[in-house]
């Protein structure tokens, strides 16, 4: 016989604590949350894209799962916490059967969200939302104007649909959010774009840190990045907290190890999409215990590369093995262009850090002149 | 009157906290979810799987944990009053 807990801990707060089920989720190893690519197939072809492939590309790297495959994922991780789902792409709801997996995963407690670029957004898909809502709806703003979208996705009048879209989405009380990947093909656009989300009222994330692809998509994302300035911009006291010991695994600057995971259109889990070769391959029949063992088996056995050890930056470096899997096509493989920003964090701290002593040494000097200026 | 929870809602066990998820139409009425104490997720349960009466929760709730009658009894009405404001039982 349990002891009872009494009267207020009957009553519903609400309020769940998303922070407290993260930690727990953490320290227990389950998985809470998920990112799940429906599908490599795309209706814009973006330059900086690592997911969009063509078919015969596609057919090459494998099959995708069916409705049928994501639906038992679905009913077997949420057994074990799953109460996050992203769904992703390529473009998601290019798939035909998406709302079967969308509103399936729905009905058994999963909160979803769905990452659109937003072209094939119209009412009838804004209406299927309204009945089933979804966490909510993050769409990728490609440009300002209808010449950027033709230029950079391959679309006729892509910002005037998405702006639609949008409308729609707000109308219908969904919530959204907004992403936008600043590269060179649309940078000139940056404040068409942020203007366009403020006079709309929506929350809006750019970046300019693209992943060099590893997974083999059609599209160039090295060529695309934009040098990225994040690490110019830092004043020393943003170094002085950049600054840490070196780290003994990679896994120690990723904060979704422990509580999430990816699965790639072709069923590999692996801790999050930009990874290529350390996966666990899902096939039927589908046992997610099992899965998710392998998954830290796999994921846990992630080295760090070698040339780190005698790293003269490695109280700079925040790489984690995302990155290096997307720069390298290995989670455990260097690629130059990871090193960048601790190398350059590591320059400004010692320019900014000499700067600090050299203001330091002429204020004691000049107080000493004006010491003798009063005797 | 007959205790019925109404439609579009998961009962969920994640790690250690008890929550009940709304979907469809009712995800529109409650936003986000609704968490629950250990005791709250058997009488929900109990609520889905047909037990319609607050005698009949009051053998639930005293099948699993040491409580007298008369304390199950008022925290029972509490916990349906918490639900029917929230607009989770249906009238
Ligand atoms: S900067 Fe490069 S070599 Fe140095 S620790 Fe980081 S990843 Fe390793
Ligand atoms: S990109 Fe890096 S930090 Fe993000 S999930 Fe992947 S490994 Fe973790």
């Amino acid at each position: 016989m349990n002891d009872f807990e009494g009267l207020k801990g009957l009553m519903p707060d609400f309020e769940i604590n998303l922070l407290s089920l993260r930690q727990s989720a953490i320290e227990e190893r389950f998985p809470l949350s998920m990112t799940w690519e429906l599908t490599p197939y795309c209706n814009f072809s973006c330059p900086m894209c690592y997911v969009h492939l063509t078919p015969e590309m596609a057919r090459k790297k494998g099959t995708m799962l069916t409705a049928d495959q994501w639906l038992e994922l679905g009913r077997q991780f949420s057994e074990m916490g799953l109460l996050l789902v992203n769904l992703t792409g390529g473009e998601p709801l290019t798939r035909p059967d998406f709302w079967e997996i969308y509103e399936g995963l729905c009905r058994m407690g999963i909160f979803v969200a769905v990452f659109t670029n937003g072209y094939i957004v119209d009412e009838k898909v804004v209406e299927r939302f309204k009945e089933m809502p979804p966490r909510f709806v993050k769409v990728s703003v490609y440009g300002g104007c209808n010449e950027t979208y033709e230029k950079m996705c391959g679309v006729k009048n892509g910002f005037t649909r998405v702006c639609h879209a949008l409308d729609l989405l707000k109308e219908a009380g969904i919530p959204i959010s907004l992403t936008s990947t600043i590269v060179k093909e649309n940078q000139d656009d940056l404040p068409l774009i942020v203007q366009m989300a403020k006079e709309k009222d929506i929350t809006i994330q750019t970046t300019d840190t693209v992943m060099t692809t590893a997974r083999g998509a059609a599209s160039d994302p090295a060529n695309s990045r934009l040098e990225n300035t994040r690490v110019q911009k830092m004043t020393l006291e943003d170094l002085k907290k950049y600054r840490h010991e070196p780290v003994a695994s990679m896994l120690e600057e990723c904060g979704s190890y422990g509580r999430a995971a990816s699965i790639t259109w072709h069923g590999h889990l692996q801790l999050c999409n930009f990874f290529e070769h350390e996966y666990v391959q899902v096939s039927s029949p589908i046992n997610a215990e099992e899965l998710w063992k392998q998954f830290f088996a796999v994921t846990d056995a992630i080295r760090k590369p070698p040339e780190c050890a005698d790293c003269p930056d490695a109280e700079f470096c925040h790489v984690c093995p995302g990155a290096l899997a997307s720069a390298s096509g290995y989670a455990d493989r260097l690629s130059p262009d990871v090193c960048v920003d601790a190398a350059l964090a590591h320059k400004r701290y010692n320019e900014l850090m000499a700067a600090e002593a050299a203001e330091a040494a002429e204020a004691a000097e000049s107080a000493e002149d004006a010491g003798t200026c009063r005797e | 009157m007959t205790i019925k929870i109404k439609d579009g809602f998961v009962l969920r066990k994640i790690g250690a906290s008890y929550m009940a998820v709304p979907f469809g139409a009712r995800a529109n009425e409650v936003k986000g979810m609704i968490s629950l104490s250990e005791s709250g997720y058997l009488l929900w349960k109990a609520i889905q799987g047909g037990t319609d009466t607050v005698e009949g929760l009051v053998e639930v709730l005293r099948k699993e944990y040491d409580v007298p009658e008369e304390i199950a009894d008022r925290d029972i009405r509490a916990f349906l009053d918490g639900l029917l404001q929230q607009g989770v039982l249906a009238e």
